[in-house]
């Protein structure tokens, strides 16, 4: 019972509220993603678009809002460019339709998801 | 002589607590150093430490209490000698150490060794060896610590028993945030022991502990208790695993909110 006291008390934390609401919506997306890599349709579309902007919004609120409390230190600037960099990365790559590139599509929505992964670690408060 | 000897003895009885009082010596204000106002105090004299960064290695040898002025954040102990702890106490009982720092040593923040009803209370040991080492030590108190970020322990204790442990924060060290060696009989409780490396509390060889109410979190292990028995473990919180519960916990909802928002879009475009 404490330790789920313990698990609930966690998200009086905004930031770590906002890390975990963003890790679903990039987990939803990751998986509407692979649905469309398998050439499924319209509403998967839908599904990765929307969760993918929302997630990608939080993920700039989380990063101004790191930058804001702890300011501008060498590593978090490298950790957040690098978060933004794979997402922009992912994004050109399936904008670009190059059917050699497109194949490393899914590796590169894992590579955002492990990077979901670590932002919820760095967010859990003691 | 013998006609004036009630006398002596009534002037005694009457002068002797005055005398006896003890004294507060002021560093910087009557000594320069911690350890001149060390040596120069009698027996239960309290050594008062204004502000400032005091290069030494303090030894304390005699029953006196050390404390400072504005608390462990304007006082800092820097070992001169890194090989040494920055503060000792040795083969002495009834001695205080309340609101220092300690740091610089790669021995220790504070060694208490060989001694009896020594109370560490609220002081700071932070990137030392050890923060707070206890070695053949009964009967002390160490309570409102904060020992983080040393290269080993945040508190070890060696052949000691009968000692109270509480409401100390040990974080951000190396190896162990307590390892209690060949000790009985103490109580460890009330204390937040997160983010070290390898244990939150290691107890080896040490029988008849009580460990309560503690928080070990984001530890490697939380607890970990080998080669000892009779030890009480009560409502400790060890829940290393919230890293790894939430994250499975968040990717399953993201799973649900997949087939949950498919479902959706499936009856409203159906429509």
């Amino acid at each position: 019972m404490e330790g789920l006291l313990e698990l609930l008390k966690a998200f009086t934390n905004i930031s770590t509220l906002l890390a975990s609401i963003g890790m679903v919506l990039a987990t939803t997306s990751f998986i509407s993603g692979l649905q469309m890599v398998k050439g499924k349709g319209r509403l998967e579309r839908k599904i990765h678009k929307g969760n993918g902007f929302v997630s990608f919004a939080i993920i700039f609120v989380l990063a101004v809002m790191s930058f804001a409390t702890f300011g501008l230190s060498l590593w978090s600037l490298l950790g957040w460019t690098l978060a933004f960099f794979i997402i922009f990365l992912k994004h050109k790559i399936v904008h670009a339709k190059n059917r050699r590139a497109f194949k490393y599509v899914s590796w590169l929505g894992a590579s955002l998801i492990c990077m979901w992964l670590y932002v919820v670690y760095i967010h859990i408060p003691l | 002589m013998s006609k004036h000897l009630p006398a002596l003895v009534l002037a005694f009885l009457l002068f002797a607590p005055a005398c006896l009082q003890a004294a507060i010596l002021h560093v910087p204000g009557d000594y320069k150093s911690i350890q001149e106002a060390v040596d120069a105090a009698a027996p239960s004299d309290t050594v008062v430490v204004g502000d400032g960064i005091y290069i030494e290695n303090v030894v304390i040898g005699k029953p006196l209490n050390l404390g400072s002025e504005n608390g462990p954040s304007a006082v800092l102990v820097q070992a001169e000698d890194p090989e040494l702890p920055a503060i000792t106490v040795s083969d002495t009982s009834d001695v205080k150490v309340a609101g220092v720092s300690a740091t610089g040593s790669e021995a220790a923040g504070i060694l208490v060794s060989g001694s009896s009803d020594v109370s560490v209370t609220g002081n700071v040991f932070t990137k030392n060896g050890t923060g707070i080492m206890l070695s053949g030590t009964s009967r002390s108190v160490v309570s409102g610590n904060v020992s983080s970020s040393n290269s080993q322990y945040g508190l070890y204790m060696e052949k000691s028993d009968d000692n109270m442990v509480g409401s100390n924060s040990s974080t951000l060290n190396k190896d162990k945030g307590f390892f209690i060696s060949y000790s009985h009989r103490n109580e460890i409780t009330g204390n937040e022991v997160n983010l070290n490396t390898w244990d939150g509390i290691m107890v080896f060889s040490s029988n008849d502990n009580t460990i309560s109410w503690n928080k070990t979190l984001r530890n490697t292990y939380g607890i970990v208790v080998s080669d000892s028995r009779g030890n009480e473990l009560v409502e400790n919180t060890t829940i290393p695993n919230l890293f790894l519960i939430l994250p499975i916990v968040l990717i399953y909802l993201g799973i649900v909110s997949y087939l949950a928002q498919k479902n959706i879009l499936k009856a409203v475009y159906k429509e």
